[in-house]
C-alpha cells in the first residue's frame, strides 16, 4: 500500500437521541492511502455522514467520539488531530445540499477568499483574484461575474462547483465528499463527478467518497468500504468487491438498484429497513435481512476479519457464501 | 425591480391596512354606548340643545357620509375636540407625544445593549453556565409586572439616592434623561427576556445550519465566523423580534407613564378614558395602531436589505 494518509481507529460515536443515546457509528475502522479514492457505501443511517463529520471535526454539539483519528499533515506519518489542525488547512469537506451549504448572506466570490484571506494572509484583492481563479478552475463560466452573485441566484451545479471551489481554497490534501452528487440532476451529477475526477488526478488529491450509489463509486473509487448499522462490514479493491463482493449485504446492494427519488437514498431489492440506531440486531446485525443467516450469526461478535491480502469482511460465513451457498 | 420593487410593493399593501384601522376605530366610536351629544352638552341639556349639538357635529347624517368625512379628517390630521378640554386631539397628542418617543426610544436602546450581548453569549455558550445564569435573570425580569419593577426601582434608586426624578417629566435635556432613564430601563427590563431568548434561538438554529459547518471546515473560527457568517443571518429574524417587541412596548408605556407620573401618550390614554372622553381614545387608538403599522413595515424594509434572497421571495 502506498504511504498512509489517514487512519480511522475503532470509531465510536454516540448522541443524545430524545431520552436516550444511540450509537450510530459503533466500531469503524478505515485507513486511506495518499492519492487514494475510497467509497463508502450504505443504506440511509448506516453512519456515513457522522463518520465524514467526525473525520473533520464537525460533529453536533454533544457527540461523544471514541476511538483513535490518525491524519498526516505533513510528509510524516499520520499523527493524532483536532478539528482546529485541519479546519482550512489538511482536510476540506462538500456536503449534499449545495444550497443549504453555501452561506446564503455572502456573495459566492466572498466565501470562497474566505480561506486564502485567512490561512495565507492574502489582501481582499489578492483573495478576490484568487477566487475567481478558483472558480475558473471548477468550470464555473464568467467568474468575475459569477464572484458577486449571491449563492440562490446560481443553479444548483453551479452552486456545488462553488462548494468545491470553497473546499479547494484551503489547498486540502483530503477532500471528503458527503454524496456531492444526489441532489442535483442526472445530466449535471455526470459533470460534478468528471470534475471531481480530474480535481484529484491533477491535484493529487486524496478522497473519501460517500454514497448509496455503488455505480457512482465504481466510477470514482480505488477501494470500496461497505457501511451496515454504524459498522464496516466490507473493504476491498473496487473491482475485487464488484466482481465478487465477500459480505451478502454487499451482493445485497449490488443487485439492488437504487431508487430513482433522489432524496429518499433507500435501496429497493433488500428485503426490510436498515435498523434503528435506539435497537441494532444482536450479533451480526445484518442477520435479520441476510439470505445466508445461521444461528451462530446472532451469537457472533461483530469483527473486520482480512479475507484476502487487502480485502476483510465481517461475515463469519465467507465459506459458505464464497461458494455461493445460496 | 429587486429590493426597491419589495419595498414599493410593501407600502403599496400598506394603505388598504391603513383604511381597515381607520375604519376600526371610528366603527369603535359608534358601537360605544353613550350619547356623545350627551356627552358635550352636559346632563341637563334640554331635547333641544342635544339636537343642535348632533346636527353641529353632523351625528344625524348617514353612517357611510360620518366615516368618509372621519377618513376626510383624519388625512388632513384633524382628530376631532376633546370632550373634556375642547381642544382639538391632535394638539394634545402633539403635546405628549415627545416624552413617549423618548421613552420608546431609549427604552429600546437599553433593550438592545442589554440583550444583543446577552442573546450572543447565550447561544454562543449553549446549555453551560452562562446560558443558564442568563436564563434565570430572564426569568426573573419576566415574573415581575411593569408597575411592580417601577415601583421597586423608585423605591430602591430614585428615593434613596436623590439622582432621578420620582415623577414627572423635564425641560433641559440632562433633565428628560434623568427622567427617562428609570422608566426605560423599567421597560427594557420587561422586554428584554423575549429578545434575549429570541436571539439565542435564532443564533442556534443558525450555529446549526450547514454553511456554519463549511465556513468552519475551511478554518473559519472564533470572532470572523461570529461576525460574518452567524449574526449576519441570525440579524434578520433579530429585526423581526425587536418590531414584535415595540408592538408590547406600547401597550407597557401605558402602564409606566402612569407608574412614573410621566406626561405622554400613555398616560394621556388612561385618562381619556377615564374620562369617557371619546374622541381622545379614538385618537390615541389611531395612533397606537399607526405606530405599530409603521414599525412592522420599517422591520420588513430592513429584512429585506439584510437578506439578499428577499427579491426572488416575492
Ligand atoms: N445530530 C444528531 N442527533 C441525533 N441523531 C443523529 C444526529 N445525526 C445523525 N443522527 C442519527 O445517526 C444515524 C446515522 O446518521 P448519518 O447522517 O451518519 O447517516 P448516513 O449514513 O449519512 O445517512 P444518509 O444516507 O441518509 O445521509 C441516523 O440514524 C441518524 O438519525
Ligand atoms: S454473519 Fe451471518 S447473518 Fe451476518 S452476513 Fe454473514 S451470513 Fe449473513
Ligand atoms: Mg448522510
Amino acid at each position: 500500500m502506498t504511504k498512509r494518509l489517514l487512519e480511522v481507529e475503532d470509531l465510536r460515536i454516540t448522541l443524545q437521541a430524545g431520552s436516550g443515546t444511540i450509537t450510530p457509528v459503533d466500531g469503524v475502522n478505515l485507513a486511506l492511502g495518499r492519492g487514494e479514492a475510497l467509497g463508502i457505501a450504505g443504506e440511509s443511517g448506516s453512519g456515513k455522514s457522522l463518520t465524514l463529520k467526525s473525520i473533520i471535526g464537525l460533529l453536533p454539539q454533544g457527540a461523544q467520539v471514541e476511538g483513535n483519528l490518525r491524519f498526516a499533515l505533513g510528509d510524516e506519518s499520520p499523527i493524532p488531530y483536532t478539528s482546529t489542525d485541519v479546519h482550512g488547512r489538511g482536510i476540506s469537506i462538500i456536503f449534499q445540499e449545495p444550497m443549504t451549504a453555501l452561506n446564503p448572506t455572502m456573495r459566492v466570490g466572498d466565501l470562497i477568499a474566505e480561506g486564502p484571506r485567512i490561512h495565507e494572509g492574502l489582501s481582499k484583492t489578492a483573495a478576490r483574484e484568487r477566487a475567481v481563479e478558483l472558480m475558473r478552475q471548477v468550470g464555473i463560466p464568467a467568474p468575475e461575474r459569477r464572484a458577486k452573485m449571491w449563492p440562490h441566484q446560481l443553479s444548483g451545479g453551479l452552486r456545488q462547483r462553488v462548494m468545491i471551489a470553497t473546499a479547494l481554497s484551503t489547498r486540502p490534501k483530503l477532500l471528503l465528499c458527503d454524496e456531492p452528487t444526489t441532489a442535483l440532476d442526472v445530466s449535471i451529477q455526470d459533470q460534478i463527478l468528471g470534475l471531481l475526477q480530474e480535481i484529484r488526478i491533477n491535484l493529487g488529491m486524496s478522497i473519501i467518497f460517500v454514497s448509496h450509489d455503488l455505480a457512482v463509486l465504481g466510477e470514482l473509487c480505488d477501494r470500496l468500504a461497505i457501511m451496515y448499522a454504524g459498522q464496516i462490514v466490507e473493504t476491498g479493491p473496487t473491482d475485487d468487491v464488484f466482481t465478487k463482493p465477500n459480505h451478502p449485504y454487499t451482493e445485497a446492494l449490488m443487485t439492488s438498484v437504487p431508487s430513482f427519488d433522489a432524496t429518499s437514498v433507500k435501496l429497493a431489492g433488500i428485503e426490510g429497513h436498515p435498523p434503528d440506531p435506539r435497537s441494532f440486531p444482536p450479533g451480526c446485525r445484518f442477520s435479520p435481512r441476510c439470505r445466508y443467516a445461521r444461528e451462530d450469526c446472532t451469537e457472533a461478535d461483530f469483527e473486520l476479519v482480512a479475507t484476502d491480502a487487502d480485502r476483510s469482511s465481517a461475515c463469519i460465513h465467507t465459506e459458505v457464501f464464497a461458494e455461493g451457498g445460496r | 425591480m429587486g429590493r426597491f420593487g419589495f419595498v414599493a410593493r410593501r407600502l403599496l399593501q400598506t394603505i388598504p391596512m391603513l383604511f381597515g384601522i381607520v375604519l376600526v376605530v371610528f366603527l369603535v366610536l359608534q358601537i360605544t354606548p353613550g350619547d356623545p351629544a350627551r356627552q358635550i352638552a352636559g346632563l341637563r341639556a334640554s331635547e333641544a340643545d342635544l339636537e343642535e349639538v348632533r346636527q353641529e357635529l353632523g351625528l344625524n347624517d348617514p353612517i357611510i357620509a360620518q366615516y368618509g368625512r372621519y377618513v376626510g379628517n383624519v388625512l388632513q390630521g384633524d382628530l376631532g375636540y376633546s370632550y373634556k378640554s375642547r381642544k382639538p386631539v391632535a394638539d394634545i397628542i402633539g403635546d405628549r407625544i415627545s416624552v413617549t418617543v423618548w421613552l420608546l426610544s431609549t427604552g429600546v436602546l437599553m433593550t438592545l445593549l442589554i440583550s444583543v450581548p446577552l442573546g450572543v453569549i447565550a447561544a454562543l455558550r449553549k446549555d453551560r453556565m452562562a446560558d443558564h445564569a442568563i436564563r434565570g435573570f430572564g426569568l426573573l425580569g419576566l415574573s415581575m409586572p411593569a408597575f411592580w419593577t417601577g415601583v421597586i426601582l423608585l423605591l430602591l434608586v430614585a428615593l434613596p439616592t436623590g439622582w432621578f426624578p420620582a415623577g414627572g417629566f423635564g425641560d433641559t435635556f440632562g433633565e428628560k434623561l434623568r427622567a427617562i432613564f428609570l422608566p426605560a430601563l423599567t421597560l427594557a427590563i420587561g422586554s428584554s427576556p423575549f429578545i434575549i431568548r429570541g436571539l439565542r434561538a435564532a443564533m442556534i438554529s443558525v450555529m446549526e445550519s450547514d454553511y456554519i459547518s463549511t465556513a468552519r471546515s475551511i478554518g473559519v473560527a472564533g470572532g470572523r465566523l461570529v461576525r460574518r457568517f452567524v449574526l449576519r443571518n441570525a440579524a434578520g429574524p433579530g429585526v423581526t423580534l425587536v418590531a414584535i417587541e415595540i408592538g408590547y412596548l406600547l401597550f407597557g408605556a401605558v402602564v409606566i407613564e402612569t407608574t412614573f407620573a410621566l406626561p405622554g401618550v400613555g398616560q394621556g390614554l388612561v385618562i381619556a378614558a377615564q374620562g369617557r372622553d371619546l374622541p381622545s381614545v379614538q385618537g390615541y387608538t389611531l395612533l397606537f395602531a399607526l405606530v405599530v403599522v409603521a414599525v412592522y413595515l420599517l422591520s420588513d424594509i430592513v429584512t429585506a436589505i439584510l437578506d439578499p434572497r428577499v427579491e426572488i421571495d416575492t
